[in-house]
């Protein structure tokens, strides 16, 4: 059953007892001043999902990577908490705050990529950032109707009963490594999604947001899946002037990552929107990149399937973005993945051999 | 606390106030086997020494048909007359005798094969399965008191004892479905406190066992590795015999010459007033890990440039004087 979860912020209480059944919300922010991005995600682990699980991370510049993975009960119904990282919603739609206290483990965005997370030594991370918007929230499944391909259970992966997002700033002061301080004001998105997730058929998919100094913005999710032929399920939105625009993905655009050895290639999306015509977006520079591993159906980590070669495995890349559209310079993440990949490849892992790569 | 004592209650639970003393922490450990299930593990529950108020949970499990679950995870749900991390408590039901312990959360499978595969086998990260366990503890012995333990780079205050786990684990089989394996067999405990960082690491053998009719060991010895030179820390022995704890001296230790998974026996003495204690061992099962200096570990064998030493976890089977008993062989050396 969908629903929209514009006016739904705070977790169910009563959780269901579907399989795979989750609920997640996910802040992705990058600060193109100190050059601090990352991706700070909490939702139910689908395998027991009254548990929270913090899957998080922070991108430093020069190859620089801290993660987190943790779960916990939770003691407040309307605090997800995974025990060391906690998500408050001081004022739905327009604030949250995200409030870690606790281990990351910091190894280099190089050696994710290309032998995986090596599970071991820890640094006390802590963070107090707070999400403001004023902007609108995208609700994914607005005016879709039950029989669209969005709620096509063969298709799905995001969630079939809600996807919100809001595009706005994520601020506050984060501490790191040898003592060290930073402050943070970053371009941030921020998603709260509910339903069953079933990445099985999962081929490809772009998800993506971008934000810009003049006010414009855009989000977009969209999926390839076995079993279909071309996009079998998606949707994208501009903000423009305050105003939310729907605005589609042509099929000629490009953006999937489509050969291993592109990770870090500039990318065009191409759109067509019914009241903002054509929109050329491109990634004029891919920034990092961190692999968060797919166990089908639905669990995920941070890390490639370097010593774990079964079909049930592949791994979406988490990059930091700078964006142009329409001369203007912009920031944002781009989360894509490609089935077919093998962490092994030499085209791979020719991504991380060049010397530009993510510095 | 003397060993004629039980410990108090503010003995045996986590302390109120954290010292205000670098790298200051506390630990609780148990391990325990049961040969006849296959099923056995090592917990470990310790201030995480980068922030004390942070519990850090180690759970290695020994199930049976080879397979193996390990988790380790962050947090401080607390635990009314106990312990907790995130999903790992620790409850004490009477203090010196009697303990609660239950896990229930995600656990990742691992082989010997990946934990041994070569000289360095740190390992990746991984899928996760559930595991529930559910143990009780119950003292068989007295506990065995370090006192005040100076000049140690792991505790200043240590005590350990001999006991019995029982109960049950539910996990998912490897190739699906879900197992419950019943535990009934030998086990030990420790609960220590201080600073503990381990950077001048050099050692480390902690062997335990118990044997039917009421004869009973643990042994510890630690090394220092400083400025080149290898040296002991803490070289202490006991043998339990009834309900008596008598000093001893440890022989010729089983000591680790490399990285390799070490020989499936080993033999080793103690002395004390009850005369030669010629004890041979052999080694049923091992996960293999490793640590930093903060005793964060690692799956598999770390490189000195990651870890401060590499350690053996082995339930084993105990032969003396024509009995079988079973106990556990902890050996570390320095990466």
């Amino acid at each position: 059953m969908s629903s929209s979860l514009v006016n739904d912020e705070f977790p169910l209480t009563e959780i269901p007892a579907t399989e795979n059944w989750g609920e997640n919300y996910v802040v992705a922010f990058y600060d193109p001043v100190t050059g601090i991005g990352g991706m700070l995600s909490m939702g139910r682990w689908v395998i027991r999902n009254r548990l929270w699980r913090n899957m998080s991370y922070i991108a430093l510049p020069n190859d620089r990577v801290f993660v987190s993975r943790n779960m916990g009960p939770g003691t407040d119904p309307k605090v997800p908490d995974s025990g060391v990282f906690r998500l408050e919603i001081p004022e739905p739609g327009r604030r949250l705050r995200y409030v870690f206290d606790g281990p990351m483990e910091e190894r280099t965005m190089t050696d994710l990529n290309t032998v995986g997370l090596q599970v071991g030594a820890t640094g006390l991370v802590q963070f107090d950032l707070e999400f403001r918007s004023e902007q609108p929230i995208w609700d994914m499944h607005a005016d879709r109707q039950q029989d669209h391909t969005v709620w096509n259970a063969e298709a799905n992966y995001n969630s079939p009963e809600g996807h919100i997002e809001q595009n706005g700033r994520l601020t506050g002061t984060i501490q790191c490594g040898d003592g060290e301080v930073y402050s943070i004001d970053a371009v941030a998105t921020r998603d709260h999604s509910r339903g069953v997730r079933n990445l099985t058929r999962y081929k490809s998919h772009i998800w993506a947001n971008g934000m810009f100094p003049s006010g414009r913005s855009f989000n977009i999710f969209t999926l390839k899946a076995h079993g279909f032929d071309g996009i079998a399920t998606g949707r994208s939105a501009a903000i423009v002037d305050g105003v939310l625009h729907d605005i589609e993905l042509t099929t000629d655009s490009g953006g999937w990552l489509n050969q291993a050895d592109r990770l870090f290639a500039p990318v065009t999306l191409s759109f067509e929107s019914p009241t903002l015509g054509r929109l050329e977006i491109s990634a004029t520079k891919l920034i990092n990149s961190v692999p968060l591993m797919l166990l089908f159906p639905a669990d995920h980590y941070w890390s490639v399937p370097a010593q774990s070669r079964t079909k049930t495995l592949t791994w979406v890349n988490e990059q930091k973005v700078e964006w142009r559209w329409d001369g203007e310079e912009g920031w944002g993440h781009m989360e894509r993945g490609n089935s077919r990949f093998a962490a092994t490849d030499p085209d791979w892992l020719a991504n991380f051999r060049k010397p530009a790569a993510g510095c | 606390m003397s060993t004629k004592d039980l410990p108090s209650w503010d003995e045996e639970l986590p302390v109120t106030g954290i010292p205000a003393i670098p790298a200051w922490s506390e630990n609780y450990c148990f391990d325990g086997y049961d040969p006849v299930n296959e099923a056995g593990c090592w917990l470990h529950l310790g201030r995480w020494p980068r922030n004390a108020s942070i519990w850090r949970e180690q759970v290695l499990l020994y199930l049976p048909r080879g397979d193996h679950l390990v988790i380790r995870g962050f947090g401080n749900h607390p635990v009314e007359r106990g312990a907790g991390g995130a999903l790992l408590k620790l409850q004490c039901l009477e203090p010196g005798s009697k303990w609660r312990l239950t896990y229930s959360g995600p656990a990742r499978r691992l082989t010997v094969e990946q934990m041994m595969a070569g000289p360095h086998t740190h390992l990746s990260e991984g899928p996760y399965v559930t595991v529930d366990m559910d143990l009780t503890f119950v003292a068989t012995r007295r506990p065995w008191d370090f006192g005040e333990l100076i000049g140690e780079n792991w505790a200043t205050f240590h005590y350990e004892q001999h006991g019995r786990l029982t109960g049950r684990i539910r996990y998912d089989a490897p190739g699906g479905g879900e197992r419950t394996v019943e535990m009934d067999g030998n086990a030990y405990r420790d609960h220590s406190r201080g600073p503990r960082e381990l950077s001048n690491f050099g050692g480390f053998y902690w062997l335990h066992g118990q044997f039917p009719g009421g004869r009973a060991f643990s042994m510890v010895r630690s090394y220092k590795f400083e400025n080149g030179v290898r040296s002991v820390g803490v070289a202490r022995a006991v043998v339990f015999d009834g309900d008596r704890i008598l000093p001893a001296t440890a022989g010729e230790l089983p000591i680790l010459t490399d990285k390799n998974l070490p020989p499936e026996t080993y033999a080793f003495e103690l002395e004390s007033e009850l005369g030669t204690m010629a004890i041979e061992a052999r080694l049923l099962r091992v996960i293999a890990q490793s640590s930093d200096r903060y005793m964060d570990q690692y799956d598999g064998i770390a490189t000195s440039e990651i870890g401060t030493h590499y350690c053996f976890e082995q339930p084993t089977e105990f032969r003396w004087n024509g009995l079988t008993g079973h106990g556990w062989t902890e050996r570390a050396e320095r990466a």
